[in-house]
């Protein structure tokens, strides 16, 4: 995270300016003590050398003391020993002596009391050398004696305790001189000491307190430093976790520099992909332009810019809009260096507004336009409040009523007289329910309403206003008044009905009953209703009266007979018993309706005994089917045994007799032979019929359709010389016995392939026509045909018009074709015209 | 399959003699055993009486049944031939003249091979016996000998 530009340079260009005045001090300081350092190195030098020369002085001094002490030794040696060896160092010394006073000349050149001194001394030296000298020529010449004598004269002595005063008084002086100039060169260096360590300490106290500010400095740096960093630190986190995004850009290339989290999850972009770009690189041009000309804005005018609204594109959040702060960070010399943003993203909020305004606007409407009327009165009763629903019925303008009418001005002058009652306990309860008023319109007419109220205090109790809903019940007037119709319509339907009715509730009291009731029990409305059967009634017939009520009770309907003594004897009636309910399913009562019977009991009786009779009837007659059956049977397979010897015995004869017989005789079996075929054809025929008498009836779709063209493929089969021009209609179906169905169109159709065995272009067609009283099938071809007067005879059996030998046959298909159709109650007829074919229909 | 017996079971003399007749006149010259009644044919199928010495479990080539039979009917001797294990796959036609729908799901119920009604005509007979003596005698497997 980079540095944010606020910086801390104020705090160290302080710090240098210190730092340097610090160190100019120091310097300065350090000059001082240099020279001064130097002056008194100089002093001390100075000084040292005056010591040094006052002890060069006094070491001169000694020496040549001493070196006069070796003259005068050496001197006296002499004198005293006259050895030559004394003269040498007497010679030395003198010369040392000579030496030691110039020195001792140059010394005090500076001193003219001490030259002065010293030229006195050096005069008395030379005196004293003089005299030595005298000494030793003395002894060379007069030897010791008067060496002696010479000493003893003590003019040597003299002169030399003079010398030695003189010395003294050199040394005293120099020694004064010494000890001042010891004293001074101490005083001095006190002096210089304590300058020195006036300055040193002031060096080192500056030092210190530099140290101490530049340390205080780096310190409070530090500190501050510290503390910015926190700050920093602080700031950064603040802004990071804002909820809001904040981004910084570039003032001059409005790039983006900096971005929180939080401008990350709204814009959906990460910080490293927005860092360096600008918004052209990120959003839709339109939207680019809007911020670039507003951060241009923001920085021209170098002060905070509010942009109450822009959109967005995010990425992952759609289109939102945001609330943007936008403002210009200034460098140190006033001039923008960089645009700091805020935005929050008001898309929730401006939602949340519109919703609220469409929540207010619905609330509204509903007050407004409910089926009820709303309205509000004030303590002495005058609208403050009142909705359209209501302004409606009254036909008023809100302007005439607001703040202008009291309700008793609308309401009739019982409604009103009531409101007065009712208002003043109202505001002290603070409610009512359901009182009925007659509001009046502006037109004069009147409507009922119901009204409920509550009131409105205020934090004290106090009555403020009421909330009133009114509801029209000009509707609900109308449906009592119309109940009481109705009721008096029942009332009056069942009074003059035949049959007996009867309401009672659950104790068991008559609570309605009609006149034909009364009538029975010849009782009045009057005695009945509130009674029990128990109370009204002997104990019989009560008991018999009351039967089932319980079960009624229960939820049960309940059919029963009962059988009423009368005064003219027993009368069965039909009664019916059955709960009556609330619209909750609640039963609050038994409902009875009664009707005499009598008469239809005894038909009853008699349709029983009639019934038996038919029973036994078709056991007979089921018998007799049964023996019909085993007959058939029989006479079907006994039958044809006999036939079947004589054809096949015939048949032997005609082959194995061959040669025996001539061609009459042939002929002749060949009639046997003929005649038997066709009895067995007569058999099976009249079995089939018989069956057909027998079959029960099965009740199938059945596909006509199929059926035929089943039939028509035998037949193919059976003749595949034939050309036969078929038409069979699609999607025949009907209701019937698939077997007798089959028979029967075997029939017919077999009827039509057989009569068009002489037609040049035979046809045979299979259709539906669609008559009112259903549909009619029928069997068409373009054969033989018939004469109409003959229709009827057709269907008889054994019934034929043409001989064997023009057309084949038994003459009992068409007899088994009727027996099949009424057997499916229907019709069978035919239509036809000699040698232009026929027509059967049949319906089913 | 010469060798093979056909059993006629028939009480008609007439039908009898017919159908031999028929037999011969398709060439077809296995023996035939004529049984004229229920018991008669049973006697056979179970080697008893009359055919005492019989192996039942040796299978006549066809069985040619009649319906109507003194004695036993010929539904009865289909169901014992059917029951009994060792004749249980004995091939039966019920040759018949009854067309009777309840004969015909009977038969077949009790496991008739196969149900031909008897023509009057004596030519399409000999034809019907010519076709039967084709499936059943050249055409059709007969069974395996039942396992003793």
């Amino acid at each position: 995270m980079g540095v944010w530009p606020l910086g801390l340079n104020l705090m160290k260009v302080n710090l240098e300016r210190r730092v340097v005045a610090g160190f100019a001090a120091v310097g300065v300081i350090g000059a001082l003590l240099c020279g001064l350092a130097f002056h008194t190195i100089r002093q001390l030098t100075l000084h040292s050398r005056g010591v040094l020369h006052t002890y060069e002085v006094l070491a001169e001094t000694t020496r040549s003391l001493n070196c006069m002490q070796d003259v005068e030794s050496a001197s006296r040696g002499f004198a005293l020993s006259g050895a030559e060896s004394f003269l040498a160092p007497f010679d030395t010394s003198v010369a040392d002596l000579d030496r030691i006073h110039a020195g001792l000349r140059d010394l005090v050149a500076d001193n003219p009391q001490q030259l002065k001194r010293v030229l006195a001394m050096t005069e008395t030296a030379s005196t004293r050398l003089e005299s030595s000298r005298e000494l030793i020529d003395i002894r060379k010449r007069q030897g010791l004696g008067a060496a002696a004598e010479r000493v003893a004269g003590g003019a040597g002595k003299e002169l030399m305790e003079r010398y030695r005063g003189q010395i003294a008084e050199i040394r005293l002086v120099e020694e004064n001189l010494l000890a001042r100039r010891m004293e001074a060169a101490r005083d001095s260096m006190h002096q210089t000491a304590l300058l020195l360590c006036i300055l040193g300490l002031g060096l080192l106290a500056l030092l210190v307190a530099m140290c101490v500010a530049v340390l205080g400095d780096l310190t409070r740096r530090r500190k501050a430093e510290g503390a910015a960093r926190e700050a920093e630190a602080f700031l950064h986190s603040l802004i990071e976790n804002l909820p809001l995004m904040v981004f910084t850009k570039e003032a001059k290339d409005m790039r983006f520099v900096q971005f929180n989290r939080a401008g990350e999850e709204l814009l959906g972009i990460t910080r490293e992909a927005l860092m360096g770009k600008s918004d052209y690189d990120l959003f839709p041009k339109e939207e680019a332009d809007f911020f670039v000309a507003k951060d241009r804005e923001v920085l021209a005018g170098g002060k905070l810019l509010d942009i109450a609204e822009e959109e967005i594109q995010t990425r992952g959040r759609g289109r939102i809009m945001l609330h943007t702060r936008k403002v210009p960070v200034l460098d140190g010399a006033g001039r923008p260096k960089y645009l700091l943003g805020i935005s929050e993203d008001i898309t929730e909020r401006r939602r949340m507004e519109a919703s609220l305004r469409e929540s207010e606007e619905r609330f509204r409407q509903l007050y407004h336009e409910a089926p009820c009327g709303y309205h509000s009165l004030d303590g002495a009763g005058v609208y403050v409040e009142i909705n359209n629903t209501e302004l409606k019925w009254l036909g008023y303008t809100r302007e005439e009523v607001i703040g202008k009418m009291v309700l008793t001005d609308l309401v009739s002058p019982e409604s009103a007289e009531m409101f007065r009652r009712h208002f003043p306990r109202f505001k002290r309860d603070g409610f009512v329910n359901d009182l009925e008023f007659d509001f009046i319109r502006k037109d004069g007419t009147s409507f009922p309403v119901i009204l409920s109220a509550t009131a409105v205090t205020d934090a004290s109790g106090q009555f403020q206003y009421s909330r009133s809903t009114m509801f029209n019940i000009s509707e609900l007037r109308r449906a009592q008044d119309a109940l009481k119709e109705s009721e008096r319509r029942l009332q009056d339907v069942l009074d003059n009905a035949a049959v007996m009715a009867f309401v009672k509730n659950l104790d068991g009291a008559y609570t309605f009953s009609n006149q034909a009731f009364e009538r029975a029990y010849g009782m009045n409305r009057g005695e009945l209703l509130g009674h029990t059967a128990a109370e009204l009634f002997s104990t019989e017939l009560a008991a018999k009266l009351d039967e089932g009520d319980r079960r009624v009770a229960a939820g049960e309907t309940v059919t029963s007979e009962e059988v009423i003594p009368h005064k003219d004897g027993v009368r069965t009636h039909l009664t019916v018993k059955f709960p009556l309910q609330t619209m909750q399913g609640q039963i609050y009562g038994v409902c009875g309706i009664s009707s005499e019977i009598t008469e239809r009991k005894k038909m009853e009786e008699a349709i029983r005994a009639l019934n038996d009779d038919l029973v036994k009837h078709a056991s007979r007659v089921e018998a007799v089917n049964k023996e019909l059956e085993a007959f058939s049977y029989s006479a079907s397979h006994d039958l044809r045994a006999p036939l079947r010897s004589i054809d096949g015995f015939s048949q032997v004869l005609l082959e194995d007799y061959a040669d025996n017989l001539d061609e009459v005789g042939r002929s002749h079996l060949g009639r046997i032979r003929r005649a038997t075929q066709r009895m067995a054809d007569l058999i099976d025929d009249l079995t089939k019929l018989a069956r057909v008498a027998r079959h029960d009836l099965a009740r199938e779709q059945v596909s006509l359709t199929a059926m035929a063209n089943a039939v028509l493929d035998e037949l193919r089969q059976r003749d595949p010389g034939r050309q036969v021009e078929t038409v069979v209609e699609a999607d025949l179906t009907v209701l019937g016995d698939p077997q007798l169905l089959r028979i029967a169109l075997d029939n017919l159709i077999g009827n039509a392939w057989k009569f068009t065995s002489r037609t040049p272009s035979p046809r045979i067609e299979v259709g539906r026509r669609t008559r009112d009283s259903g549909p009619t099938f029928f069997v068409k071809d373009n054969g033989a045909g018939f004469e109409m007067k003959y229709a009827e005879r057709l269907f008889s059996p054994f019934f034929r018009l043409h001989g064997n030998d023009e057309f084949p046959g038994t003459g009992v298909g068409l007899a088994t074709v009727q027996r099949i159709i009424s057997r499916h109650e229907g019709r069978v007829w035919a239509e036809a015209a000699v040698d232009r074919g026929a027509t059967f229909y049949f319906t089913l | 399959m010469a060798n093979k017996t056909i059993l006629l079971v028939e009480d008609n003399p007439d039908d009898e003699a017919l159908t031999i007749r028929a037999l011969k006149k398709n060439n077809i010259r296995n023996d035939v055993v004529v049984a004229h009644d229920g018991i008669e044919a049973l006697d056979y199928v179970f080697g008893r009486d009359r055919f005492a010495g019989r192996d039942p479990a040796e299978a006549p080539a066809v069985i040619l049944l009649d319906l109507k039979l003194p004695r036993l009917d010929g539904l009865e001797v289909l169901r014992q031939i059917r029951a009994n294990a060792k004749t249980r796959t004995y091939p039966v036609v019920i040759l018949t003249s009854s067309r009777e729908e309840q004969d015909l799901i009977s038969g077949y119920s009790l496991g008739a091979n196969s149900y031909i009604r008897k023509p009057v005509d004596f030519t399409q007979f000999v034809e019907a016996v010519r076709q039967l003596g084709l499936y059943w005698l050249v055409l059709n497997e007969p069974p395996p000998a039942a396992k003793r």
